[in-house]
This record gives structure tokens, C-alpha cells and sequence, in this order.
């Protein structure tokens, strides 16, 4: 059985060689975002939210990893089981919390519902909470774009995304040579016109207005955009894929591109049919890989003479839900998963984020659990674990047994979105509410330093 | 619901596209505001409009950089589903937009000797009549308005025409015929109506 152990935790050192001068940077204070997305949805048991392999030989829930989980201790003393998959994860332990039994939508179980969720606070869509990091009442001057989408676009239904920008490293050269040769859009007579056409046609309600109203906003931005990406150096191609989305995520932030940035491994973790779900344990392997090469170089990178990347950003590693235990049809040992938006489980460090936590729990912990009233109201086959109701004050769970379910009892994507938010001093008519006619979500004030 | 080409590139998957497809919805981002036609879309436009019989442009060329032009909208193919992405305008798309239809207005300013690109008649012996800016025979309003419908079309109103013709005829009255028709074409398919879905 692995041992995992807060003594085992590896120690990091940050390179004290090739510092940097203090980075461009108009605020005070720089602080990014870094949102690593698993797209699928990802089964919480294969990580920091395990179940005993007892549960599986009681046919509750499949474990093609087929191994034991070992049990891991938060340094709030809260526990959880683990599994082996998360040890390269582990030298950063003290980096990064652990969220579990997350609770997503109310409602909806699909998958674009719920990352529509998780971005907007909307099953339906809306305004993703990823430019309103970027705001300039948070007090920080904009950042030229609120975000880089390093990798394959994440499908998601949002109105205030025309600020965040998909850039591959693979584009960085180029495009850096050619803006290199050619000068900005700025100034002059031309300029004034085109940009004036664009405002002519900006007026009115229809939705070539809109664009045309874009189109006017990006062009006044474009000289300084125009300047920034002509900085871009390209990564090696002797660098792996993550190292060299890596290298153009923190020049973003270095060179004040983007405030935020979001990347999703290629793993896809919708395992509804058994051979998909005997893929995990692999899948897992590779997705965390990914995540611990960008963790890695965050902490390696300097930022300035004084800060590693890591620590002028908080990074938040999510999926748009949580899976079952199992299908119904099948053994337990030849069966796919499906949805689960009662329960999710993510990581959180960086910047602003008291790390070396675990915070919260799912139910159904073992093969003789028996679930509460409110839980067999939302899922009364048994097939998903759920948040278990939460103490926000403490960031403990509570032990009693809800006879109904109230949303207010459980740990909530809009109260981590909320904490993000309280992190970035983004202004509370932001805020997420629980629900239209309930009070906006608890902020996880404890979890912030 | 997954990204689309992740997906598609994933090896051995055909059953998962099937079961995906029927549990998922893929849905447009930002479908409030009309999106970019794509440097695809536009370059079939311009090829259409000014290319020689049989030819069409290679545009390619004029983007910055592989891959760039999938920012300025690109449609992916998921199962029996398409949908456009990337054509919301930014600031990002706005600089690429503006590097490649340079490339693409010098192209047509350079032709005024030795054709760049395999323009069709019509559209050379008007474009040579322009090539005589700053003189008079080059600003009448039939050579102007030629060169107008044959690079923008007929999608924009009159009243963008008028904009432009009245811009090119006092600002531009006494520049080279080279800058002018650089700027002209630049002017034109930098316009909302250009590049925009209706």
C-alpha cells in the first residue's frame, strides 16, 4: 500500500540563478490564473478522493487501477484516501489544497451544463468568471487580454470570452516573426477610418453591431497587443508539449498579456463504456504528468528577482464534474461510469491559497455507509457519492444526516468561484448566488492566507 | 462534450464519438455578437470575386504563421456537427486580421506593373485605371465603385461605399497610386461587412 505522509513531502527549491528584473508590471501587486481543465469529466476516485478496494470486492464502485488507496492527511488534519497515481503530485503537496465533494450544477447533469457551471455560474451560460479577473476595479490595471487558452478550445457556452484568446506555442513563432516586420495598426488617417467604420457600424441592437463594437475594441487594443506578442521568444522544440505551453503561459503573464490562462489535457475523461473506464489508471498517469510538468515549471520559473511564477499565480485544476461509481448494467469489474455533478474534487494553490489542505469529503466512504435522506432524495439509486454537508466556518464536514437536501449545507462551485473572486478583489456584484432566490455562496475565507 | 479535435485525433475512439454524441451538446461560445467568416471563408470570397477563371489565391501565404488562422474563426467537425470557433472578434484576432489583408493590399497595390496574383481581367484593366492616381481618370466614380463591389461584394450598404470614396478622394487626392490602392484595399476588407457573418 502507497504511504503517503505530510513528512514525505518533497521540499522545492526555487532557482536562484538568471533572476529576472522586477517583470512589467503596472499594479503592485502581480497575481495570475491558471485554470487546468480535465475535460469529461473526471472520476474523483482515481485520485485524492479514493474508496477502498473492500467497496469494489462489495460491487459498489469500479477500481481498474485495482489497488488500495493509501490514506492522506491535509496539514488541517483532515483525511482522505489517495491514490498511487497522485504520487508525482506529492513533492507538491504543500502547494496545493484539496477540494472534495464539490457540488456542481442543482439540477443538470450534462456535460456542457456543468462546465457552462463552472465557468459562469449558469447550467445555460453566461459571463465566465475568467475576465472578471481581469477587471480593473479588482485594482490592478487590465491585462491586455483576461486569458490565453493554451491548448484544444474547452467547449463552453459563455458571452464575455471575446477577451480570451486561444494562442498554441506552436503559433508563437511565426506570428512573433511576422508582427516583428510589420508595424502596429496605429495612428494616421487610414487607421482613424477603418477604426471609424467599425464605430459607425457599431451602433444598434443586432448582433453585426455587437462584433462590429469588438472589432473596435480589439483594434484599439491591437498596438499594444501587436508589441506584446512580437516579444514572444518560442519554446525548443526539444521541449515536451507542457513544457512549451508552459514557457508561453508565463511569458503572457510576464510580459502583461493575459491575466489568466487556461489549459485542458488532451485525456477525455467520459468513461461511459467499460473499455473507455479500464483506460483511466492510463489516462490519469498522463493527465497528472501534464499537470505536475506545469506545476513544476511554474515553481522553476522566476518571475522577477524575488518570486517564482508559482508564486504570483493561483492555479485551480478542475473537471466539470465527478463520475459515478459504476454503471448498472455489468460487474463491477467490467463496467463504464456516467455523470456526477453532486460530487467533484479540486485542486487549489498558488497565490493567495493556504495550501497543504483538505477540504471537505464525498459520502458513501465504504461498502457499509449508508447515505443520508438528502442524498437518496437527489440519487436515491445510490449510484453517485455527494458532497457531504459542510461547515464553513471550520472548512470541516459536518456529521449530521440532512433529512432534505438544502443547497446552503454543502461545499459549492460558486463558493470556490466566490473565494477566487474574494482573492482577486473582484467586486461582490459578481458574486455567485446559490440559486436565483438564495444569498450569494460562502466564501472559503480559511483557505485563503 | 470534449474538444473536438482532441477528440477526432484520439486513436480507436469511433465508439466514444458515438456515445459522446448522444449524451452531449456542443454549443458556440459567444453567439451574441455575428462572428469573423474565417480566413478560409474570405479567401474562397476573394478568389471568387478577383481570381481568373479556374485559378484561385493562395492567401495562405499572407498569415502570419501556420495554425494563426484558425483565430480568426475556423469550423471543426465533430460526428455530423460543425460549428464555428474562434470567430468572436479580439484584440489577438484584430492584429492577425490586419498583418494578413496587408499582405494581401500590397499584393494588389504591387500589381499595377507585373500582376502578384492571377486576377481576372475585369478586374486588372480596372484596377490599371486606378494605377494612374492621383489623376483624374482614376477617381470617377465608375472606377472607384469597380473596384469596390469587385473586392467587397454587394453585402454592405451604400453608405459604406460613400464613406470610403469620400475618404480616398480627400485624403489620399494627391498620394501615390501605390500607397493609395494599398490603403483602399486594406480600408475594404478590414470593414465590419468584410469580414463579418451577416
Amino acid at each position: 500500500m502507497l504511504k503517503i505522509s505530510l513528512a514525505g513531502a518533497g521540499t522545492l527549491i526555487l532557482p536562484g540563478s538568471g533572476l529576472l528584473p522586477a517583470a512589467a508590471q503596472s499594479a503592485d501587486e502581480p497575481h495570475f490564473f491558471l485554470l487546468i481543465v480535465l475535460n469529461g469529466g473526471a472520476d474523483c476516485s482515481y485520485m485524492f478522493d479514493a474508496r477502498p478496494l473492500s467497496m469494489t470486492k462489495a460491487g459498489k464502485i469500479q477500481n481498474y487501477l485495482k489497488q488500495d488507496p493509501a490514506p492522506f492527511s491535509g496539514r488541517n488534519g483532515t483525511g482522505t484516501l489517495a491514490t498511487s497515481l497522485v504520487k508525482p503530485l506529492l513533492p507538491f503537496r504543500d502547494r496545493f489544497s484539496i477540494l472534495n465533494g464539490v457540488y456542481m450544477t442543482p439540477s443538470f447533469d450534462g456535460h456542457l451544463q456543468n462546465m457552462n457551471f463552472l465557468f459562469t455560474g449558469n447550467a445555460f451560460g453566461g459571463d465566465s468568471f475568467i475576465p472578471h479577473l481581469n477587471l480593473p476595479d479588482t485594482g490592478r490595471e487590465p491585462q491586455s487580454l483576461d486569458g490565453v487558452l493554451s491548448s484544444d478550445p474547452v467547449v463552453v457556452t459563455v458571452n464575455n470570452h471575446s477577451g480570451v484568446v486561444p494562442l498554441m506555442p506552436r503559433a508563437v513563432a511565426g506570428l512573433a516573426n511576422s508582427l516583428k516586420q510589420t508595424p502596429p495598426l496605429a495612428g494616421g488617417e487610414l487607421t482613424e477610418f477603418i477604426r471609424g467604420r467599425m464605430t459607425a457600424n457599431a451602433t444598434g441592437p443586432g448582433r453585426l453591431s455587437a462584433a462590429a463594437a469588438l472589432m473596435q475594441a480589439g483594434l484599439d487594443k491591437s498596438p499594444r497587443v501587436h508589441r506584446q506578442l512580437a516579444q514572444l521568444t518560442p519554446a525548443s522544440n526539444r521541449d515536451s508539449p507542457e513544457q512549451q505551453t508552459l514557457a508561453l503561459i508565463t511569458q503572457c503573464f510576464r510580459l502583461s498579456i493575459s491575466r489568466s490562462a487556461i489549459y485542458s489535457p488532451s485525456e477525455f475523461f467520459d468513461v461511459h463504456a467499460t473499455e473507455q473506464a479500464k483506460t483511466q489508471p492510463k489516462m490519469f498517469a498522463s493527465a497528472i504528468g501534464k499537470v505536475v510538468t506545469l506545476l513544476k515549471g511554474l515553481v522553476d520559473t522566476p518571475f522577477d528577482d524575488r518570486r517564482s511564477m508559482l508564486d504570483v499565480t493561483t492555479v485551480m485544476v478542475a473537471s466539470e464534474f465527478g463520475r459515478t461509481m459504476r454503471s448498472p448494467d455489468g460487474t463491477v469489474d467490467d463496467t463504464g461510469t456516467n455523470h456526477n455533478q453532486f460530487s467533484n474534487s479540486i485542486l487549489i494553490g498558488g497565490k493567495g491559497i493556504r495550501s497543504g489542505l483538505v477540504i471537505g469529503a464525498s459520502d458513501l466512504r465504504d461498502e457499509v455507509e449508508e447515505p443520508s435522506a438528502a442524498h437518496l432524495q437527489l440519487d436515491p439509486l445510490q449510484e453517485k457519492t455527494m458532497g457531504l454537508p459542510f461547515d464553513f466556518a471550520t472548512l470541516t464536514t459536518r456529521p449530521d444526516m440532512p433529512a432534505a437536501f438544502d443547497i446552503k449545507d454543502y461545499l459549492t462551485i460558486g463558493s470556490v468561484v466566490n473565494t477566487i473572486y474574494a482573492l482577486f478583489g473582484v467586486p461582490k456584484e459578481h458574486y455567485r448566488v446559490l440559486r436565483r432566490e438564495l444569498p450569494t455562496a460562502q466564501v472559503l475565507k480559511g483557505l485563503l492566507t | 462534450m470534449r474538444t473536438v479535435r482532441g477528440l477526432l485525433r484520439s486513436a480507436g475512439l469511433a465508439a466514444a464519438i458515438t456515445l459522446v454524441l448522444s449524451t452531449v451538446s456542443i454549443t458556440q461560445s459567444g453567439a451574441q455578437n455575428a462572428q469573423f467568416k474565417g480566413w478560409a471563408a474570405i479567401s474562397r470570397e476573394l478568389s471568387t470575386r478577383l481570381a481568373a477563371p479556374g485559378a484561385s489565391f493562395d492567401l495562405h501565404k499572407f498569415v502570419p504563421a501556420d495554425d494563426l488562422d484558425e483565430l480568426l474563426g475556423t469550423w471543426n467537425r465533430f460526428g455530423d456537427e460543425h460549428t464555428l470557433q474562434n470567430g468572436s472578434p479580439n484584440s489577438v484576432s484584430m492584429v492577425i486580421w490586419r498583418v494578413a489583408l496587408s499582405g494581401f493590399a500590397k499584393s494588389v497595390a504591387g500589381s499595377c506593373g507585373q500582376p502578384r496574383l492571377t486576377f481576372h481581367e475585369r478586374f486588372l484593366t480596372n484596377l490599371r485605371k486606378l494605377c494612374r492616381w492621383p489623376a483624374a481618370e482614376a477617381k470617377t466614380d465608375a472606377v472607384l465603385q469597380e473596384f469596390w463591389f469587385s473586392v467587397m461584394g454587394y453585402n454592405a450598404p451604400q453608405s459604406e461605399y460613400a464613406a470610403w470614396r469620400e475618404f480616398f478622394l480627400t485624403s489620399y487626392a494627391s498620394r501615390p497610386a501605390a500607397e493609395t490602392i494599398d490603403a483602399m484595399t486594406l480600408a475594404i476588407t478590414m470593414n465590419p461587412h468584410f469580414l463579418l457573418h451577416r
